[in-house]
C-alpha cells in the first residue's frame, strides 16, 4: 500500500471519529477539544504528506505549531460561551 | 582555506506563489471562524438552536468526498511524475468527479435548508454559514476547473499546482467542518 493511500485512509478514520463524536454527544467540554484535535490530526496529514510539507521539516514544524495555536484560539473561543 | 558547509535553508515544495495563496486563504477563513466563534459568545443558545438545523450526515459525506478526491489528485500528481499520463488524466478527472459530487450535496444541503425558510438574514450564525460554506464552494469549482485544465496536458509541473490549490480546499473544509456544524 502506498503512502498516499496510507494517508487518505487515516483521514478517512479520522473523519469517522469525528462523526462517531458528534453522535455520541458528549458535554461541550469534550466535544469542543475532541472535534478540534481531530481536526487537527486531519489537518497535519494533509499539510504534510498531499501538500508535502514534510520535506521541509522547518516550515512544516512552523505550520504544525501555528495550527496548533489556531485550535487553542477556536477552543477558547468556542468553551467561553 | 575551506568553507565550512552550512546546512540547506529548508525549501518549501512547490511553487512558492501556490504557498503564498494557501496562507492568505487560512487567515481569512480562520478569521471569518474566529469571528464566528466569537459571535457566538453573544447569543449562545440562538447560534446552538440554528446549528441544529444543520445536516450533519451530509457534511460528513461531503468530506469524504473531498478526502477521496484529494487522495485520487494525490494520486495524479504521483502518475504525472512518472510519466503515467494516462493515469494522471484519469486520476485527476476522478477527483474533479468526486469535487462536483461534493458540489451537488452542497447545493441539497442550501436547497433543504431553504425548504425551511432558512435564509441569510435568519440568523448571524446563518450568515456566516452561507459565506464561509459558500466561499468554500466558490473555491471547490475553481478547482475542479484546474484540475480539468491540466489533466490534459498532464504535465508535472501544472499538475503540481492544481493538486496543491485541491488540497489547500480540503485543508480548509477540515477545519470548516468542527467549527461550523459541531462546536
Amino acid at each position: 500500500m502506498t503512502r498516499i493511500t496510507q494517508v487518505w485512509i487515516g483521514l478517512l478514520l479520522l473523519t469517522g471519529a469525528t462523526v462517531l463524536l458528534a453522535e455520541l454527544a458528549p458535554p461541550r467540554a469534550v466535544l469542543v477539544p475532541g472535534a478540534l484535535i481531530l481536526a487537527y490530526g486531519k489537518a497535519r496529514l494533509i499539510l504534510g504528506e498531499y501538500l508535502e510539507l514534510r520535506q521541509a521539516p522547518g516550515w512544516f514544524l512552523g505550520a504544525r505549531r501555528g495550527l496548533a495555536g489556531v485550535m487553542v484560539l477556536f477552543a477558547v473561543l468556542a468553551l467561553a460561551g | 582555506m575551506t568553507v565550512a558547509a552550512r546546512p540547506q535553508p529548508d525549501t518549501l515544495p512547490g511553487e512558492l506563489l501556490m504557498w503564498v495563496l494557501i496562507l492568505s486563504e487560512l487567515l481569512v477563513f480562520g478569521a471569518g471562524f474566529a469571528v464566528l466563534l466569537g459571535l457566538r459568545l453573544t447569543d449562545p443558545p440562538g447560534f446552538a438552536a440554528a446549528q441544529v438545523r444543520l445536516d450533519q450526515p451530509v457534511a460528513a459525506a461531503n468530506t469524504a468526498l473531498l478526502i477521496t478526491s484529494g487522495w485520487l489528485a494525490a494520486r495524479g500528481l504521483a502518475a504525472a511524475r512518472s510519466g503515467a499520463a494516462a493515469r494522471c488524466r484519469i486520476s485527476l478527472l476522478a477527483a474533479a468527479l468526486l469535487g462536483c459530487g461534493f458540489l451537488i450535496l452542497k447545493a441539497h444541503d442550501y436547497a433543504a435548508l431553504a425548504d425551511q425558510g432558512i435564509g441569510m438574514e435568519s440568523h448571524p450564525f446563518f450568515t456566516f454559514f452561507f459565506l464561509l460554506t459558500g466561499f468554500h464552494a466558490a473555491h471547490v469549482a475553481a478547482g475542479i476547473l484546474l484540475l480539468i485544465g491540466v489533466a490534459w496536458s498532464a504535465q508535472p509541473a501544472g499538475v503540481e499546482v492544481a493538486t496543491a490549490f485541491w488540497h489547500m480546499v480540503d485543508l480548509i473544509w477540515v477545519l470548516l467542518l468542527p467549527v461550523v456544524y459541531l462546536l
